[in-house]
């Protein structure tokens, strides 16, 4: 923050020249893009855009054009829950985007899909990991039983309900009765 | 209602032309800083008062990237001229679309 508001001061008093502008339109340009990242994934290409266009639209010198810009980063805060209400209240209104790609790749799996059961195990093996390890503090049992809950998982894949929503507790209850099945050391 | 809200949907009753307006123009009439408008303007999207569309052209072409133009929908109009209404009643032209008084500095030659 004190080397931006260096910058700022700098060019205010005309100690950069406006030979800068071009740095400063690159800077600026970093800045929105990175801004854009941070806000939920369908929307960022568009505000990406949407922002160097306005960039380049805005009148006035490098000052301007940091300072309108700083500004508009500092609006992503207000902007990405705005675009993303809560995810409890995406879940109980509307299948989020990430849940209806979820509810795809089931589709999928129950359908004989190897690799859609394979994006499943990307998507929740580390939940299902950490749950298991949890519960026996054993890294090398939680990696068995991590695999054993995804090939019972495949077994049973048809008795899925999507209609139960929770894809992670439905894994999480096979877990469950595999560690109460372990030997008790 | 917000004041930034008000103010956006008296900027859209008050814009000439087809009604759309980009970022820069509807901060120049409402005086509304980028950290507030973006905001703003996502939750009336998202309420389905406001609509927005690329600019139709080329970005390759025109060497640039598209405008993004927002413009209120019928849902917008209807529910925008009542809270206005209610917010200020006969001072805002509602029902007859005035050009801004100064219009944004970028856009006078």
């Amino acid at each position: 923050m004190t080397a931006i508001l260096w910058v700022l001061g700098a060019l205010a008093a005309g100690a950069i020249a406006e030979e800068m502008l071009g740095g400063v339109s690159y800077l600026c340009r970093r800045i929105l893009r990175r801004a854009a990242r941070r806000l939920p994934l369908e929307h960022r290409v568009r505000y990406a855009e949407e922002w160097e266009a306005e960039l380049l639209a805005l009148p006035g010198g490098p000052v301007t054009k940091l300072v309108w810009t700083l500004r508009t980063r500092g609006g992503v805060r207000a902007l990405a829950p705005a675009l993303a209400p809560s995810r409890r209240r995406i879940e109980a209104a509307q299948p989020s985007r990430a849940g209806m790609r979820r509810a795809e790749l089931i589709d999928r799996a129950q359908a004989g899909d190897v690799q859609a059961f394979g994006d499943l195990y990307d998507e929740y093996s580390l939940t299902v990991y950490r749950y298991i390890y949890g519960r026996t503090r054993s890294s090398a049992l939680a990696e068995d039983l991590t695999g054993e809950t995804f090939i019972q998982a495949l077994r049973v894949l048809d008795a899925f309900r999507w209609q139960d929503r929770d894809f992670a507790g439905w894994l999480q209850r096979i877990a469950k009765t595999l560690i109460a099945e372990q030997p008790q050391r | 209602m917000t004041v930034p809200v008000l103010k956006i949907l008296q900027a859209f009753f008050a814009a000439d032309g087809d009604g759309r307006l980009y970022g820069l123009e509807l901060s120049g009439s409402t005086g509304l800083k980028s950290g507030t408008l973006y905001p703003v303007l996502a939750r009336l999207e998202v309420a389905g008062w406001v609509t927005s569309t690329w600019e139709e052209t080329d970005p390759r072409e025109a060497g640039r990237p598209r405008r993004r133009y927002y413009e209120l929908s019928p849902l917008g109009r209807r529910a925008g001229s009542a809270a206005l209404g209610e917010f200020a009643t006969g001072s805002i032209p509602v029902d007859r679309p005035q050009p801004h008084p100064a219009g944004p500095a970028w856009k006078q030659s």
